[in-house]
């Protein structure tokens, strides 16, 4: 019997976030910015949403990059926001 | 070797694994509230705290405030600090007879808790609303009881209000149109590690409800305020701001260019790209039903006018002189926790085309490269980043002309083309004061480096003051091409100051060679206004091989 895929929580989505930032230790709350985390640009936003795709892949969910909001001046809790919102 | 090599990862790995459990302040809050006896700053915090009598001993606490007139500190707390266990805020009071004249709400607070592990500091930011606000909605499609979670930024009212679920409201409404609002839920929590607001009530309460599809909407509704949800934070438009040349999907500049030795020269530089996971585009999707996460395939192609300050110097006309277009092939990484690389971004070009429409110079390339990220520096108001990039370019050159720039030249031998690729980007950013999704940053520096090393000869374009070929007796500045195994350097330096979110100014500065001439630009500098802009769905291709 297939176990139920379990449904994604807001402490997973957010622990998954700021786990792909290069700079993690720098968390300080959902209002923070990811450009203190180490998202300062376009490839670093880049990377993180590829860095979320595979995680979100190795628990049994698929998202797109486009419905990931990540960048600079985009905050942990939007980005967490969007993750929780559209991974299927 | 191999063990020691990945002892040395695992331990690189673990120094940079934050502790995720432990108790953090987040910010001083930017609202500070003044009565005639005492100021008063709220910190919100993270995780579980301390012990109260540890967290509310006034010894501990230490606060810095910087002002515009002469103001007492380091100062310590007036009284106990309280700790609000809801929302996990922290109010710190201390007398406000120490500010004199100086208006406290004026000044800037950070603060430092010595716990019994160490000591945490925090300070106001102006990019972080204190303002409660409710952000994106997010339901449960199956189960009982209906979970539904609520994006909460700011801080959130004092107390418990906020996890009385009869001050909050939900709505959803299914793909038929069909619709129901709960009031009160059983069960509202607010998180304030996560930021969110978690809301349950039985399933009986939307009935027939299909909660598959289903759009979301909450409101909270205290006694003093109404708040409702918004859509997600995903933008608002099809553009969004880019930082240079490089990073636009679609760009447009004009230029005025002027140098030693070159009447002024208007200038178009134009490039437009698109891209998509390999599945999605026509012949494609015949070949590949599902690409792994993070493939990516796109077209790019670009073109501009005059782009250099070579003779001749007298020409104004918009008229192409180089059009390029690729096809590319290239996946994004992110690399296993280290202090060095962040991530890693391969492009394969499996096919592309190097064209000059003034001279019937063109190629046919495939190259790749690997792009390796790393964050330089990472300050509240500027942050760097370093990419160096090693790759190669291969494939055969199309047309062998007798003459190139009024001059008999011998491309007898210009067949294959094997180059090694090495090249570099590194990136300053200075932010606005608050950045805002869309519109970061005031002042970008961009800088890029290639050296391309042939390993069969190439032509290497340069000036020499030669007789003329019409009139031997004349000796003028002419383009000289020559078969060589030569290096060829190619630096880019990027300026934009952001006026507007699309708009800017922007200097650049070129030096080096580019493909398929390899016409040799000097020191030349130039200053333009731009419109730069990405999409803001992932639709971004690759900057081709440049």
């Amino acid at each position: 019997m297939l176990e139920k895929k379990k449904e994604l929580d807001p402490d997973t989505c957010q622990d998954i976030v700021v786990d792909e930032t290069p700079k993690p230790g720098k968390f300080r709350g959902p209002d923070q910015l990811l450009k203190d985390l180490g998202i300062i640009g376009d490839i670093e936003a880049e990377v993180h949403k590829a860095g979320i795709i595979k995680k979100l892949d190795g628990i049994g969910f698929a998202i797109e990059a486009t419905d990931i909001s990540s960048g600079p001046a985009i905050n942990v809790g939007d980005c967490t926001a969007s993750v929780l919102a559209n991974a299927k | 070797m191999r063990n020691s090599a990945c002892v040395i990862m695992a331990a690189l790995a673990l120094s940079a694994q934050p502790n995720r459990n432990q108790f953090q302040l987040s910010r001083v809050a930017s609202h500070v509230s003044v009565t005639p006896s005492e100021v008063s700053i709220q910190v919100p915090t993270i995780r579980t705290p301390p012990p109260l009598p540890v967290l509310t001993a006034p010894d501990r606490w230490t606060i810095t405030v910087k002002g515009p007139g002469h103001v007492k500190s380091p100062i310590t707390p007036s009284k106990e600090p309280g700790y609000d266990p809801a929302t996990g805020v922290i109010t710190i009071s201390v007398d406000k007879a120490g500010f004199g004249t100086t208006d406290p709400a004026k000044c800037t607070w950070s603060v430092s808790f010595r716990s019994d592990t160490g000591t945490l500091t925090a300070a106001q930011d102006p990019a972080i609303s204190d303002d409660f606000a409710l952000g994106a909605v997010n339901g449960s499609a199956s189960g009982d009881p209906v979970v539904v979670t609520v994006r909460a930024s700011g801080i959130p009212p004092a107390g418990t209000v906020v996890n009385d679920g009869s001050f909050w409201r939900v709505q959803v409404t299914d793909s038929d149109g069909n619709s129901r609002a709960v009031q009160p839920v059983d069960q509202a929590h607010y998180s304030f590690d996560s930021g969110f607001v978690t809301l349950r009530f039985p399933a009986s309460k939307i009935g027939s409800i299909k909660r598959d599809n289903a759009s979301w909407s909450a409101a909270f509704l205290p006694p003093d305020a109404t708040l409702v949800s918004q859509a997600g934070s995903s933008g608002g438009g099809a553009v969004d701001q880019a930082k240079s040349r490089d990073d636009a999907d679609l760009y447009l500049s004009g230029t005025y260019i002027a140098g030693v030795g070159t009447k002024p020269i208007w200038g178009i530089d134009a490039k437009a790209g698109y891209s998509a996971a390999p599945e999605k585009f026509p012949v494609l999707k015949w070949f590949v039903s599902r690409s792994p996460a993070n493939l990516r395939f796109g077209i790019y192609g670009e073109m501009t006018t005059n782009p250099d300050t070579s003779a001749p110097v007298d020409r104004t006309q918009v008229d192409p002189d180089s059009i390029s277009a690729y096809t590319t092939l290239f996946q994004t990484t992110r690399l296993p926790h280290n202090p060095v690389f962040y991530g890693m971004k391969w492009e394969v070009q499996p096919i592309g085309g190097e064209f000059s429409r003034m001279y019937p110079a063109s190629n046919l390339i495939s190259g790749g490269r690997i792009r390796f990220i790393s964050v330089l520096a990472n300050q509240k108001r500027w942050a760097a980043d370093l990419i160096p990039s090693p790759g190669f370019e291969g494939g055969k050159n199309l047309n062998k002309p007798g003459t190139l720039f009024g001059r008999s030249v011998d491309l007898s031998s210009y067949d294959t083309i094997a180059r090694l690729r090495l090249g570099a980007d590194a990136n300053f950013y200075l932010y606005r004061r608050v950045p805002k999704p869309g519109d970061a940053y005031a002042f970008t520096l961009n800088g890029s480096w290639v050296a391309r090393v042939p390993f069969t000869a190439e032509p290497f374009t340069t000036t020499a003051y030669l007789p003329d070929p019409t009139d031997a007796t004349t000796i003028t500045r002419q383009q000289v091409v020559a078969m060589r195994k030569n290096t060829r350097h190619y630096v880019k330096i990027d300026a934009a100051w952001n006026i507007t979110k699309l708009f800017g100014i922007q200097a650049e500065y070129k030096y080096g060679s580019l493909p398929p001439l390899f016409e040799f630009v000097s020191h030349q500098v130039s200053v333009g206004l731009l419109f730069k802009a990405t999409y803001t769905g992932n639709h971004s291709v690759a900057s081709p091989l440049p």
